[in-house]
């Protein structure tokens, strides 16, 4: 399939070893599989993260993942960043410079709870981290489980603290989120949502008309999900097919650009 | 085959065409602990983008069931030929027989959803049971087979119920990827009364294919969920699958239309989009 107009961009991807029953064909050469997909359906770039690199932040998934797309066109890796006081991880500006020197201009967050899914932002032993991806304006993807996170003082708080970091929101399904959401939008312009779990009909053109074309951004949860679900919705949604374009791909591929690019 | 003229169609943001495109699981207005940014007739407008021809309508949503479906019947009326409605059913309420019947005979409805919600509330929340609250069920189970009324079911249906009465078709909202591990969908799939629809907010490629390889595509209906999630998006699941073109039509349209025998002409299906 050729490359879409729109010039899709796949924010929200996963790649590798995970709990999730995955037949054999998307554990053995995880990007492999992600590039087969990509050109079926003519996604143009993406954007993955290891998911053991998430599951196991003491391993080398984010290393791996970086040296196995240098040189794949259109693969942008996400490094899984967690807290370093357990030694876990190394130390903020350590991991700073570990990106920087591997081109990785994106993160997502390693937080408590189940599956890789938050309960909590756990700001505490996070704020190192935020700080070094703030000064680099480097979008962070953080995953959500549930109403009670999404509704917490914490991500208010997170957004106020560092307005320069580019928060993209990804959480499993829009049921009754929207009333804390577009209460957060109205106050922070830090504020993206992936398109991996908002699937409300007429979902992305309210997003568009009350806060612009700025906030969505495709994301597909691949390989949980197959990014045609969020292509078609984009695709058909009922805003100008500049703002398409923004959503589909532009909206992050500003963000990507100005990562790192204003402070050493 | 996950190339075809139907992908390509999507892709590049035509109404789907060639072929009846009936949504099995939509919703009429809105549910209250819920956020929609469209409903009611607004529906229209976005099944007409995405090529849909006919949406399955319920009334479930609203707070008097009843009149829930007195709502479905005026949408119908208002878009003739674009609406099939079905019936909405809550033992805390009413008589279910009789409301069927009243579905079926005054307000021409075709199907019958069921839903475990009609017994929440907010201050009774998941503590009513609509299995407990009725001696009828069996008896609708058994009319809805005599009026040839598919049931679309979340909750409330058991797999007793499959075996009871196998004369009544039943079409488990959410199923395709709704059945967990291979042995229970064998298990499933044994019973020729079931059908499942596909809409759900976690849908895995793996899973559904795996589910379609167990029942086939003659069993398998396509369902948006609408206003709760968008027509275009819950195409996707379908369109991606690893099969033929025409088990595609089937799923999206070809079975519906079959199972509720609706008189679609075949001229208008194939000039969508022109």
């Amino acid at each position: 399939m050729p490359e879409h107009r729109l010039g899709f961009l796949d924010a929200d991807c996963w790649v590798g070893q995970s709990r999730m029953p995955l037949p054999e064909r998307l554990r053995g050469d995880a990007l492999r599989g992600l590039l087969e997909t990509m050109k079926r359906l003519g996604i143009a770039e993406a954007c993955p993260t290891s998911s053991s690199a998430a599951m196991q932040p003491a391993g080398d998934g984010n290393r791996r993942l970086a040296a196995e797309t240098a040189g794949l066109q259109g693969l942008h890796p996400v490094w899984a960043l967690a807290a370093h006081h357990t030694g876990e991880a190394a130390r903020p500006e350590e991991i700073a410079r570990e990106m920087k020197n591997a081109g990785v201009r994106m993160a997502r967050a390693v937080l408590g709870g189940c599956e890789g899914y938050f309960g909590s932002l756990q700001l505490l032993p996070m704020e190192g981290l935020l700080d070094v991806l703030a000064a680099g304006r480097v979008p962070l993807i953080l995953d959500f489980c549930d109403r009670e996170a999404l509704a917490s003082r914490e991500l208010p708080e997170l957004l106020g603290a560092w307005p320069e970091l580019p928060v993209i929101l990804s959480f499993p399904k829009t049921q009754s989120e929207e009333r804390v959401l577009y209460c957060l939008l109205e106050r922070y312009g830090n504020l993206r949502i992936s398109l991996r779990g908002y699937q409300v009909l007429g979902g992305i053109e309210e997003l568009v008309r009350l806060f612009g074309a700025g906030v969505p951004v495709f994301g597909s949860n691949y390989p949980q999900f197959t990014p045609l679900q969020g292509m078609l919705q984009v695709i058909y949604s009922e805003i100008s097919e500049a703002d398409k374009k923004r959503v589909a791909g532009d909206n992050l591929r500003d963000l990507l650009r100005a990562a790192w690019s204003l402070r050493p | 085959m996950k190339t075809g003229e139907l992908l390509s169609q999507a892709l590049a943001g035509r109404p789907l065409s060639g072929g009846p495109l009936i949504d099995f699981h939509v919703h009429l207005e809105r549910w209250g602990q819920l956020h929609y940014p469209l409903a009611d007739d607004g529906l229209i407008a976005k099944m007409d983008r995405v090529g849909v021809d006919v949406a399955c309508v319920n009334g479930v949503l609203h707070l008097v069931t009843s009149e829930g479906n007195d709502a479905v019947a005026s949408f119908m009326k208002r878009h003739p030929g674009r609406v099939v409605g079905f019936a909405a059913l809550n033992p805390f309420q009413h008589g279910m027989v009789d409301e069927l019947k009243r579905c079926a005979e005054q307000l021409g409805f075709r199907g019958i959803k069921l839903h475990t919600m009609v017994g929440q509330d907010h201050r009774l929340r998941w503590s009513c049971n609509p299995r407990e609250a009725s001696a009828e069920w069996g008896a609708v189970f058994d009319l809805a087979a005599e009026l040839r009324m598919p049931i679309l079911y979340h909750g409330v249906v058991t797999e007793d119920d499959l075996r009871r009465h196998p004369a009544t078709t039943f079409v488990m909202a959410h199923g395709l990827c709704g059945i967990n591990g291979e042995p229970a969908k064998r298990r499933f799939a044994a019973y020729p009364n079931l059908r499942l629809e596909t809409c759900l907010t976690q849908n895995t490629l793996w899973e559904a294919e795996e589910t379609v390889r167990i029942f086939g595509a003659r069993r398998i209906l396509w369902g948006s969920d609408a206003p709760l999630s968008d027509f275009a998006h819950r195409l996707g699941i379908v369109l991606d699958l690893d099969m033929t073109e025409e088990d595609k039509r089937a799923i999206l349209g070809g079975n519906a239309r079959e199972l509720l025998a609706l008189d679609l002409p075949d001229q208008r299906l194939g000039r969508k989009g022109d």
